[in-house]
């Protein structure tokens, strides 16, 4: 179990260097320095406390640029910021070391949102490739929405998932990837007018 | 007993078809304008009220109460199917009902939500009529001590909520605070984290993180454990064979949390601030704490629902008391009706309900009304919703995105905010995957500022002394009662422990079943 | 992703402005009699049910009920950034003649507190038609009953705590100026939002406040607050008793713009069109009646004395917040 846990990070982890950008691959090979056991090549765990580590640090260190207290004497502005970024980087700081002291993280299945435990849920193994391109193309989606508007690049969104993770059911991906983003574009746009993008469709 | 009369008259007074037809339709609108992520009540009033422009004022109020109930009772469906609440006062209804919902009782949890908020809603119109002289006395001492006590309670939950993996779930805490600290400063104008872009001055906000976190961050889970695989739906399959109406059991557990989430949810509505968040959460940790089964929290419990659902409710009837009778808004919500009233041609203000008493009674039989309409429409809607459990994660997964980026975008037109949900996202699944816990950075991001702005504000007030907070009555009750909040969990079990003890000594041997050992599944 | 995120939001905004220049450069003398034949795209700064957003519905409503404006007029909240959205957005269509937007207070105070890339010089004005002034109050049980009792109650404490909405903001500024002419000391508490300096006010945790009429003049009506004085120009009519600044000696308090502006750089033809039309507008009474209701004062300066009135009034505000430390 340990050593297919720790194949399988490891394999999450080069599909992830892919995504970062040269800065954030920079991170990491400080993260690894800080985190990383030479044995062990280090967990999703240790990865992302380590970036969370650099991220806390820059936090802190700006927040000794603004002022611990008002001229008057009172709370400043760089007061909260301080405590914060003291504390994220204390608690970081010995979650990596109880994590390392552990040598496998404790990961368990955790619930959707508290972080307790969770009902357990059928194993179908880890997928970092489908994730992986899922996050990809919702983040062309977006990039793409104020060009194309709503209903293009939702329904060439849609086509594109629905296609690829549905792949028997071929004509229900068009069907879904045609009528809802008009059907939500109709309620969201032209009923409530809440300010959907247009884009290249010349819509009402 | 005239208030009754009053309340009664109100009630008759609206009951035209019209009325009818505009609640019956504000309902459903507010349901569709709620279901959509990131448009909770306030947006969806804030949308619909430009419609009402123009509009009489008790037409407008009619129309306003019903999507108001609708688009809360919208933001509970998506809470309860598919992870993402719509705004900060229903974050407390993801901790259970979607639990529940994976275990193939959605229609159970959303039935007894609805039947929460009815009864919230009934309570809140009853307390209205009868305490709002009480409880608009003691909301007019509430000033920057007061709030930041309220806060502090409401963030005491977090210790409730990350019990599971305490360091992290500190962790998490900070992490939302971090990112509350994002903007212009209240305190003194100073710029925070902005770097220089002007979309950021008014900080990062609560909408986009928490759709990304919970929302978004659900589907990447999905999609890394194979749900586009055949075998898994998005919820369980079970949902098919299991009764859609709840159980006896289910009833009979919920029957305390809602009355103790209404009162208690009505009590917090009332102070002007965080109201119907803080009150959600409270309930959740009183719940947690009074509960025979607090394991199962977090777990799929149904009083983990029902009760911050009552507490949310109660606590919009609670934030009109201060706006009918003093004319202070004490939400996001009551802030946009303050403006619809002056849009109205009504001067909002203490003499409010004197001066215009079919008004105000309109407003609060209204909002009665839409409670009761809310009910049936449920009826008839809920199996729908609930179907959604049954289409299969391959397909529900990419339309739930194009929802959270749609709906995101709504909010404020803003672009940047739909790239924040999406870094969100990827950041909730790697919580996620190491055993954060993004409900405790969401409420740290939602209490955070209040919090800071409280305490900096009561500082400036008192001079920097601390005694100011056990000086003024009303914050020295709310000490007490915080400190009450604080000593319920290590009383509560030793009580029934005892209690039980004495029972068991009086009858047969029996296994003791109190002494059951708490989960223990982290390290 | 954020740094690609920015680079493509800000290619846009490039692209958007070209666009609008090369439409405004092929704009001819057809264009200018034509005017105005298109849709108009009204923005808002600001969120629905605030004071910008009712001001601007009910001039829409004057226009369309007179058939002053002959085609649709397309109205759109843009919130965020305290009015940093919208109008920067209406910056963004430079040089465009169908683009229009309200001002207030924030249209001053944003550009000052954040790097928002235009300020209030950039647009092309149409005219000043009212002043959001403020009251001085306390609370209604207090002794204090006129300014007097409290410049007297204000020296004895030494030190008195006031509170108002935001720092960069026309609340803080009345505060300190009337503080500093006085001659009394003050500790200003900020808040995010009316609501709770109301209550804090009514709590004893502040001494005084500043707010504008339209939302507290309910507690004024029922005895909750005493009003002191007014910072308007002439005194309120709803509250005549009350004194206004100048005539308890205090010269040049601020006040804040409501306002009509274009796109930097619109065509001269619309703001010509717009400034006649505009004119006819405040002859209306439900003009008159929306004033009335919401306890403005009228002021009306058209082109470009609104224009300098607005650099008048902003060069004030700088200087003041330069001298109080909150800049």
């Amino acid at each position: 179990m340990t050593a297919v846990w720790a194949q399988q990070s490891t394999h999450q982890s080069t599909q992830r260097a892919k995504e970062r950008s040269q800065q954030r691959a920079k991170v990491r090979a400080t993260a690894r320095a800080v985190g990383g056991g030479e044995a062990v090549r280090p967990s999703v765990r240790t990865v992302f406390l380590s970036i969370l580590l650099v991220v806390l640090a820059f936090y802190t260190e700006m927040a000794f640029e603004l002022e611990w207290r008002t001229t008057a004497g009172r709370i400043g502005p760089g007061f909260f910021p301080r405590l914060v970024g003291g504390a994220g980087i204390a608690l970081t700081a010995l979650a990596l070391v109880s994590g390392l002291r552990n040598n496998q993280p404790a990961t368990t299945p955790t619930g959707p949102a508290t972080g307790l435990a969770g009902a357990a849920e059928p194993d179908l193994g880890e997928h970092p490739r489908v994730l992986l391109l899922t996050v990809l193309g919702a983040g062309a989606y977006v990039l793409t929405l104020t060009v194309l508007g709503a209903v293009v690049s939702s329904a060439l969104f849609l086509l594109g998932t629905l296609l690829w993770l549905d792949r028997r059911h071929r004509r229900r991906a068009v069907v879904i990837s045609l009528l809802f983003p008009v059907l939500v574009y109709l309620l969201l746009q032209t009923l409530l007018n809440a300010g959907l993008p247009d884009g290249i469709l010349p819509l009402p | 007993m005239n208030v009754f009369s009053d309340l009664g008259q109100g009630i008759l007074a609206i009951l035209t078809v019209q009325n009818l037809l505009l609640l019956g339709a504000g309902v459903l609108l507010g349901m569709v304008v709620g279901v959509m992520p990131g448009l909770g009540p306030s947006a969806g009033l804030a949308i619909l009220l430009p419609l009402t422009f123009g509009l009489d004022p008790t037409g407008a109020i009619v129309m306003l109460a019903a999507v108001y109930y609708g688009a809360m009772y919208g933001g509970t469906i998506t809470s309860v199917l598919i992870n993402t609440p719509g705004e900060s006062a229903t974050v407390a209804s993801t901790f259970d009902g979607y639990p529940l919902a994976q275990q193939g009782r959605a229609g159970p949890a959303l039935v007894m939500a609805a039947v929460a908020s009815f009864v919230a809603g009934t309570i809140g119109a009853v307390l209205i009529s009868v305490a709002a002289p009480v409880t608009a006395a003691v909301a007019t001492t509430f000033g920057p001590p007061e709030l930041f006590l309220v806060v502090m309670a409401g963030l005491l939950t977090l210790i409730v909520i990350v019990q599971g993996n305490r360091l992290l779930g500190a962790l998490s805490a900070v992490l939302g605070f971090a990112i509350a600290t994002v903007g212009i400063d209240i305190g003194g104008g100073a710029q925070r984290y902005t770097f220089g872009s002007s979309e950021l001055i008014n900080g990062i906000d609560f909408i986009p993180v928490a759709i990304g976190l919970f929302g978004l961050g659900e589907v990447f889970h999905m999609l890394w454990k194979g749900g586009h695989l055949e075998r898994l739906a998005y919820v369980s399959v079970r949902a098919k064979g299991r009764s859609f109406w709840p159980t006896r059991h289910d009833v009979r557990e919920s029957r305390g949390p809602m009355l103790r989430g209404s009162v208690l949810g009505f009590a917090v509505g009332a102070t002007p601030g965080a109201g119907a968040t803080v009150a959600s959460l409270m309930s959740y940790n009183l719940e947690k704490s009074v509960s025979r089964t607090p394991e199962k929290f977090g777990k799929g419990a149904m009083p983990g629902l029902v009760g911050p659902e009552a507490a949310n409710n109660a606590a919009s009837a609670g934030a009109m008391v201060p706006l009918l009778t003093l004319g202070i808004p004490g939400s996001a919500s009551t802030a946009v009706l303050i403006g619809g009233f002056l849009m109205w041609g009504l001067q909002p203000g203490p003499l409010l309900m004197e001066q215009n008493p079919e008004f105000a009674w309109g407003l609060i039989a209204s909002m009665y009304l839409g409670n009761a309409m809310l009910l049936v429409v449920n009826i008839f809607c809920i199996p729908a919703f609930a179907s959604i459990a049954r289409v299969p994660f391959r397909v529900l997964g990419p339309v739930v995105i194009v929802l959270c980026v749609l709906g995101t975008f709504t909010v404020n037109g803003s672009i940047i905010e739909v790239g924040i949900m999406l870094a969100c996202g990827v950041l909730g699944f790697f919580m996620r995957r190491i055993g954060m816990s993004p409900a405790a950075l969401v409420i740290a991001l939602v209490l955070g500022p209040l919090a800071e702005e409280t305490l900096r504000q009561t500082m400036i007030v008192s001079g920097g002394q601390l005694d100011i907070f056990w000086e003024r009555t009303t914050s020295l009750v709310l000490l007490i009662l915080i400190g009450c909040l604080l000593l319920l969990p290590v009383v509560a079990p030793r009580l029934s422990r005892l209690v039980r003890r004495r029972l068991r000594s009086v009858g047969e041997q029996r296994a003791d079943s109190a002494e059951r050992e708490p989960d223990e599944h982290k390290v | 992703m954020r740094t690609k995120l920015f680079s493509a939001l800000a290619a846009l905004t490039v692209a958007a402005a070209l666009a609008g220049c090369g439409s405004s450069g092929t704009s001819d003398e057809s264009a200018a009699e034509d005017y105005p034949s298109e849709e108009l795209d009204w923005t808002i700064a600001f969120g629905p049910g605030g004071g910008n957003d009712i001001m601007a519905r009910t001039m829409v409503d004057i226009l369309q009920k007179q058939d002053l404006y002959p085609e649709n007029i397309k109205v759109e909240n843009k919130e965020g950034g305290s009015g940093a959205t919208g109008w920067g957005y209406l910056f963004s269509n430079k040089g465009e003649a169908y683009n229009i937007s309200t001002t207030s207070g924030s249209f001053i105070t944003t550009p000052l507190q954040a790097d928002t890339g235009w300020t209030h010089e950039d647009f092309t004005p149409v005219g000043l038609f009212a002043t959001d002034d403020a009251l001085v109050l306390v609370p209604g049980d207090s002794p204090i009953k006129n300014w007097e009792d409290w410049v007297e109650f204000a020296k004895d404490k030494g030190t008195v705590t006031v509170g108002g909405i935001g720092t960069v903001n026309v609340d803080f500024i009345l505060h300190a100026l009337l503080a500093e002419a006085a001659g009394y000391k003050i500790d200003y508490v900020p808040y995010n939002e009316e609501g709770q300096v109301q209550t804090s006010l009514l709590s004893g945790a502040l001494d005084a406040m500043v707010s504008n009429p339209g939302s507290i003049l309910g507690q004024v009506e029922a005895g909750k607050m005493t009003p002191l004085l007014f910072t308007g120009k002439e005194p309120l009519p709803t509250l005549p008793d009350v004194p206004t600044g100048e005539s308890l000696g205090f010269k040049d308090l601020p006040s804040l713009p409501r306002g009509l502006i274009l796109p930097p750089d619109a065509p001269k033809y619309a703001q010509e069109w717009w400034i006649d039309t505009m004119k006819k507008v405040v002859e209306t009474d439900e003009w008159k009646q929306y004033l009335k209701d919401n306890n403005l004062i009228e002021d009306v300066r058209w082109g470009d004395d609104f224009a300098s009135y607005l650099t008048e009034t902003a060069d004030g505000f700088e200087a003041t917040l330069k001298e109080q430390g909150a800049l």
